[in-house]
């Protein structure tokens, strides 16, 4: 008898995404670019977040015309964004078979209270985070896979690094404490006290964690991997360098080799052009894409 | 010392197994981590992002050579798709050492993904928890290569020599059943 939509289902597709790199793109071209490069699922958008950001408005889930075709373009999974709160958009990109629903702040939320009730689909989702206590309710909700928020968009790669190691300290912090102890962390963190209860005995989280938000070179890419995600999200990074082939290419092999400086050496040599990154101290308050989500 | 093919994908999980049952094994990345093996383990993945990093990294010709003379080995999933001689939805490369042919993503997309449990009746095993992700199946083999397991009327394990390939997961499961019979079978422990 096959049992299909269980979270062992989902977080299975998490797992076998792990060492790799997911990438953004917003046509069928570049989602074929992008598995050539090496990609082990590709993000379909309509426009990546750095343009997301310039262009301002409402953002919202790729129409299904685009997902279609880039669905149709390549044979790895294909995942794309819905705006957090939005499950009616979810159900649309589940019934398209989309493998994978990322529920993102890089898109304008359509709720202000309340996240995805993530068990009501059998479509796996990811979603961002800046902390244990919000991986943690996210994880509650069925979240199959967690990610940093980062800073998108922004080619920095400082909030990523923030979120990693604020993630990675609170997983620590835990392991140190008496069983008496666990209740009122999980009362500070906002976080299911069964899970924070799991998490101090496993010393891990019980999904696996990638990196997103800001990241633009192989060098940044190996940097998260030290810092211990299990995988990697390039949004902009990519398709708003010089040579995105190449730059997708020498990122693909870094985030395998990431512990391996004469292979990183090789692989960052005559990339071109990086996007232009951006100071997140000179973004506006309200216009910071991690504080989205709660 | 059992190498686990480590270029993407569930490597980490089929290192915790083999650690469960005390077997010492290392990650292999590049060409020189081949040497002195006594088995090899291919986890699942994406295919073609390994079949990248193997060319790339020049392990497709030390691969083949190892397993070609005799080298034991256990792929799963994308393991198997890059042993099997023809690949099949789309066509593409592969090691070509396994004489069957594969079918990548038999089953649709991930809301088709699932758990089941089965039977390895050659190795004496029933109802074993097993993971199908976004996975391929077995659409023709030589005669000679021996059916392993079945899932419906589907081919999901097969043997032939030293080579055991099958499309599902058993190291997602939280078991070692399936490796210990792999490591007995080759006479590894």
């Amino acid at each position: 008898m096959k049992i299909t939509g269980t979270l062992e289902v989902k977080t299975g597709l998490s797992e076998m995404l792990k060492g790799g790199v997911i990438m953004d793109v917003v046509t069928a071209d570049q989602a074929k670019i992008a598995e050539d490069a090496g990609a082990t699922a590709v993000m379909a958008l309509e426009r990546v977040p750095a343009d997301i950001r310039a262009h301002g408005g409402v953002a919202r889930m790729s129409p299904p015309e685009l997902i279609y075709a880039i669905k149709e373009a390549v044979t790895i999974p294909v995942m794309a964004k819905v705006r957090i709160g939005h499950f009616v958009e979810a159900q649309l990109l589940e019934s398209i078979g989309i493998d994978f629903i990322d529920e993102s702040e890089v898109l304008t939320p359509a709720d202000e209270h309340h996240h995805i009730w993530k068990y009501d689909f059998k479509t796996p989702f990811v979603c961002g985070c800046k902390n244990l206590g919000e991986a943690l309710r996210r994880i509650g909700e069925g979240a199959a896979l967690v990610r940093t928020k980062g800073e998108p968009g922004t080619g920095n790669i400082v909030e990523a690094v923030r979120h990693m190691r604020q993630v990675n300290r609170e997983i620590k912090m835990l392991q140190s404490l008496r069983n008496d102890e666990l209740m009122t962390v999980a009362k500070e963190h906002g976080a299911p006290f069964e899970l924070v209860s799991w998490v101090a005995k496993q010393g891990k989280l019980p999904v696996p964690n990638f990196a997103a938000g800001g990241i633009a070179t192989p060098a940044d890419a190996a940097l998260m991997m030290q810092l211990g995600a299990e995988a990697v999200f390039v949004g902009s990074g990519i398709f708003k360098s010089g040579d995105a082939a190449r730059r997708a290419q020498a990122i693909v092999k870094a985030t395998t080799h990431y512990t391996d400086a004469a292979i990183l050496v090789e692989v960052s040599r005559d990339l071109g052009e990086p996007m232009v990154g951006i100071d997140v101290h000179e973004i506006p308050q309200n216009e910071i894409m991690a504080d989205r989500g709660w | 010392m059992i190498g686990v093919l480590a270029l993407q994908g569930g490597y980490e999980r089929h290192g915790k197994v083999l650690e469960k049952l005390g077997v010492a094994y290392r990650y292999v990345k590049l060409p020189h981590q081949l040497e002195g093996l006594d088995g090899l383990i291919m986890p699942g993945g994406e295919s073609t992002t390994m079949l990248k990093l193997a060319n790339t990294f020049s392990l497709m010709e030390p691969l083949r050579a190892c397993i070609q003379t005799g080298l034991p080995v256990f792929a799963t999933c994308a393991g198997s798709i890059l042993l099997c001689d023809t690949v099949l939805h789309p066509s593409q490369q592969s090691l070509g050492v396994l004489p069957a042919t594969i079918e990548r993503n038999a089953y649709g997309s991930q809301r088709e993904s699932f758990y089941a449990e089965i039977d390895v009746e050659p190795w004496g095993l029933e109802q074993v928890g097993v993971y199908f992700i976004r996975a391929p199946r077995f659409v023709a083999h030589e005669p000679q290569v021996q059916v392993l397991c079945r899932f419906n009327q589907d081919i999901i394990g097969v043997q032939w020599r030293h080579i055991t390939a099958v499309t599902f997961h058993p190291e997602l499961a939280d078991h070692t059943v399936m490796h210990r019979a792999w490591l007995h079978q080759q006479a590894l422990v």
